[in-house]
């Protein structure tokens, strides 16, 4: 069943309302099981294609209550390996063919995700932070049909808490949560939908200006798909959390968050806690911070502290980057944000060394450096994200020494453009952020104020493609022409924008400006019925161009 | 707030604009005139719908929704330009075009489907169905998993394949008007977004490989040189030939008429001309002539089938390419289809005028 999907609408609608109705206890607890097999039936076309997804979650149950059963650190080690073993194996990885699965039971999606849950279980039961759950609040937690395919990775605990109670809903609740599903499937179904035809279009341009030989055009085009790629996951990703997350508020359950505003990052450790939050988290704890723990007695010095911490980041990110998948691009990968993360870290370490605590703190402060931090940051995960998207031909010649090359390049530009746009971008917002704190301004301050981000996006996308559609250096026809297609590209941007609730803040402030919050809260409802409407539309015409979730792939 | 409340609110408003906007669109649509026949080629009907004809035959059969005898054209590119209007003039009955671009056999039965299910039940009989086509409607394999205009009538979900690769419109044939109504706006924001995109595309497509954006001349179909292009437009076609001319290839037409028959309607196979620098160049065209005759001879032996043969009376010069009608020529095209039909007597249609001079 796909999220963008009119089918996923009936079913979260209907689920919402079964779960919002349904008493607390074994009802609500048999409903949400059902509806987890309907959502998982959904993807098959006989029950025999889930057998190793049911297997793999009864080896699960099994494990935690072998470890419930006895603490030992050996048997844990033992399970925790058996359901890696099975898990790759289930994925088929490289190593895994030498024994093929049958094709009748290779039905596997989110596979991934239920390794995480179920390692979490056995882990925290076996050191006792948890209880062996009842078996139909384990299978309501491993297959919770919102976060199932592709998290976020949420705790037992946390589930359960959800589980065991139920807050009432309110009208802002769930104009929050409305917000978060519309936001989330422009994002998914437009946006990442466009930044993706994008990427699908350059790559061939891409390959012939590669094989010309490295030039201002092989980099021209290997920057702007970069930057449409990162769109492309940002958007498909974060809107599918959006989704996941307002669908699971409305049914009365809250799943964690999974961005935290990543192009904010100031250090690529930093980037880490703001990027797929949950998966960093489960890193951190599972993988991290046990690693450093194992090493830290062999070399208890201080001075060994950060290396050892670098050394354990450059294995767990290693790993994580391989957990995307076992081929080389992804070896790669994962080799590619090991280094950085740990570079990163190994870097702190020295420049404390060097100038000390407080003139490490100072040259954080300076906004050159924190622009170029940022930016280079964001740089290297964007190129490290080339191993996601590229195909064989193109890997044949980006992973050759000219690759190298170009990868550096870009990752310069980037940074140097990237802190630029940073500063520019930070200076912009101060300022409309001093304005909105300014005291209450008059309906037609108020009015420019809904209005100006509107006529700004509407600015900027013209000048944009007219730029680079080169129309300034066109003659009179062609820059008609341009003009024209750069006009109605706007216009839509600014229709996309709206709809994903550009003009909410300011309209917000309008509102409050009605008299009484009743009639703010009803004005709230009507802007959303507009937006709602929009979005019908929207969907309705990209109707079938939404892309498959990326992070279904792992 | 109450949820209930702001749902009501939220719900009433967005279902209020949409009530707007479909009853606007489908104003518009009226206004128009593209309710009133379906014509591909009619500046009405590329307003909601593009030239390709591909939504105009998924989504303008309103136009069908009458009682009494209707003559339906179908065919590929070459058919597509035939005006209606013309054939109507003659032959004083509703007629529509519902040809599609790069339409193939299986397209045609599709089409008539697709028609059989805008009509009321009891007007399928008054039903004169008209298939243009050439050698070469025989000797193209398709080998697309999904066809363009099953991917049409798939794009909002309102159509599920069933038995036998036949097209099932969910919500029920009887809902067939009120639903295609109810998409009305999308068709049209898609057509102008779809315009937009096309052109932008392109331009953007130009610009990645490294070339400045192209200026869009519109092209005189009625002075464009074919002569010169010849040799060339002779090597395409040869290219495009991916199956032979055989009895199996020229059984491709069977479902359609089948259809038709079964469902009490009438079928004219039409014989369409190509330029003659056309039929020497290619070897299959010999081959076609050879073994047409028994193959559309079966298929006239099915109930109401027909067969015209219009190859022969069109000059070379009315041709642009080695296929399609200069828009000059278009209406001889019209004409000598519905003096053909008329000297068919089974259909019963009106005695046949004087033919005017092309």
């Amino acid at each position: 069943m796909a999220f963008v999907s009119l089918t996923f609408v009936l079913f979260s609608l209907a689920a919402i309302v079964l779960l919002r109705l349904a008493p607390l206890g074994r009802v609500r607890d048999g409903l949400l099981l059902g509806l987890n097999a309907v959502f998982l039936a959904s993807f098959v076309t006989s029950p025999v294609q889930l057998a190793g997804l049911f297997g793999f979650v009864l080896l699960g149950y099994g494990a935690a209550f072998a470890v419930s059963r006895n603490d030992s650190g050996r048997l844990l080690g033992l399970m925790v390996a058996a359901l890696v073993l099975v898990f790759v194996w289930l994925k088929q990885y490289p190593p895994a063919r030498i024994a093929p699965l049958p094709s009748a039971l290779l039905v596997v999606v989110g596979l991934s995700y239920l390794l995480f849950r179920i390692l979490h279980i056995v882990v925290d039961v076996s050191q006792r932070s948890l209880t062996l759950p009842g078996p139909l609040a384990y299978l309501n937690y491993v297959f919770f049909f919102p976060s199932f395919v592709s998290g976020p990775i949420q705790r037992f605990e946390a589930f359960q808490a959800d589980a065991a109670a139920r807050s009432p809903l309110t009208g802002a609740d769930l104009h929050k949560a409305l917000n978060r599903i519309v936001l989330g499937l422009v994002l998914v179904a437009v946006i990442s939908a466009l930044a993706s035809k994008f990427v699908d279009s350059a790559r061939a341009p891409w390959l012939a200006a590669l094989r010309e030989g490295p030039g201002g055009r092989a980099i021209g085009l290997y920057l702007a798909i970069l930057l449409a790629y990162l769109v492309n996951l940002y958007a498909n990703f974060a809107g599918y959390m959006h989704i996941v997350i307002g669908v699971a508020a409305l049914a009365g359950y809250t799943v964690p968050e999974n961005f935290n505003q990543p192009l904010r990052s100031k250090n690529f450790l930093d980037f880490w806690t703001r990027w797929h939050m949950t998966l960093g988290a489960w890193f951190r704890t599972y993988l991290f911070n046990p690693l450093l723990k194992a090493l830290t007695p062999r070399w208890p010095s201080r001075q060994a502290a950060p290396y050892l911490a670098a050394a354990a980041f450059f294995v767990t990110f290693f790993v994580m980057g391989l957990w995307h998948g076992a081929t080389f691009p992804f070896v790669v990968y994962g080799l590619f944000l090991a280094f950085g993360i740990s570079v990163n870290r190994l870097w702190q370490a020295w420049a404390v060394k060097w100038w000390g605590r407080d003139g490490y703190r100072r040259l954080c402060d300076a906004a050159w450096y924190r622009q170029l931090s940022r930016a280079a940051a964001l740089s290297y995960f964007i190129v490290a994200l080339t191993c996601l998207w590229i195909d064989r031909d193109l890997a044949r010649l980006v992973f050759a020494p000219l690759g190298a090359g170009l990868a550096l390049a870009a990752f310069v530009i980037l940074t140097l453009g990237g802190a630029v746009a940073g500063a520019v971008w930070d200076a912009v917002e101060a300022r409309v952020a001093a304005r909105d704190d300014a005291p209450a301004r008059g309906p037609a301050g108020l009015m420019l104020a809904v209005v100006a981000p509107v006529g700004g996006l509407f600015l900027a996308v013209v000048l944009a493609e007219a730029a680079f559609l080169g129309a300034f250096s066109l003659d009179a026809a062609g820059l008609t022409l341009v003009m024209k297609s750069a006009l109605v590209t706007a216009a839509m941007a600014v229709i996309i924008g709206v709809t994903a609730g550009l003009t909410d803040p300011p309209l917000r402030r309008l509102f409050a400006r009605f008299g009484t919050p009743a009639r703010a809260a009803d004005a709230t409802a009507l802007w959303m019925g507009v937006r709602l409407f929009l979005l019908v539309g929207l969907l309705l015409l990209f109707a079938g161009e939404a892309p498959r979730f990326v992070y279904q792939e792992f | 707030m109450r949820p209930a409340r702001y749902l009501l609110l939220a719900g009433l408003t967005g279902l209020g604009l949409m009530l707007l906007v479909t009853l606007a669109t489908n104003g518009l649509y009226r206004a128009t005139g593209a309710i009133s026949r379906m014509d591909p080629s009619r500046p009405a009907s590329l307003v909601f719908f593009d030239s390709s004809g591909l939504p105009a035959a998924a989504y303008n059969r309103a136009a069908l929704r009458r009682a009494g005898p209707q003559v339906i054209l179908i065919g590929a590119s070459n058919m597509i330009k035939v005006p209606a209007e013309t054939v109507e003039d003659q032959l004083h009955m509703p007629v529509h075009n519902m040809s599609i671009s790069g339409g193939e056999p299986s397209d045609f039965a599709r089409l008539a489907d697709l028609a059989l299910e805008a009509v009321p039940a009891g007007s399928r009989r008054d039903l004169i169905f008209v298939v243009g086509v050439t050698y070469a409607s025989f000797t193209a394999e398709s080998h697309e998993p999904v066809r363009p205009l099953d991917s049409e009538l798939l794009r909002f979900g309102l159509y599920a394949r069933g038995a036998n690769d036949r097209m099932t419109f969910r919500p029920g044939t009887a809902a067939l008007p009120a639903t295609l109504d109810l998409i009305r706006p999308v068709l049209l924001g898609s057509r102008i977004w779809q315009a937009a995109a096309e052109r932008n595309g392109q331009m953007i497509d130009d610009r990645l490989s490294g070339g400045t954006t192209a200026v869009f001349e519109r092209i005189d179909l009625d002075a464009l040189d074919e002569v010169s292009r010849r040799p060339a437009m002779i090597a395409d076609r040869l290219a495009a030939q991916t199956r032979p001319i055989a009895d199996d290839s020229l059984a491709l037409l069977d479902p359609m008429a089948r259809r038709v028959s079964a469902a009490g309607a009438r079928l004219v196979i039409v014989d369409l001309p190509i330029p003659s620098w056309h039929a020497a160049g290619v070897p299959a065209f010999a081959e076609y002539q050879r073994r047409k005759g028994p193959a559309f001879e079966r298929l006239r032996r099915l109930p109401g089938v027909y067969y015209l043969d219009l190859q022969r009376g069109f000059p070379d010069t009315g041709f642009y390419d080695s296929m399609h009608p200069r828009p000059a020529s278009v209406g001889l095209w019209a004409r000598r289809i519905a003096g053909g039909l008329m000297a068919i007597p089974d259909l019963r249609l009106s005695k046949p005028p004087t033919e005017a001079r092309p």
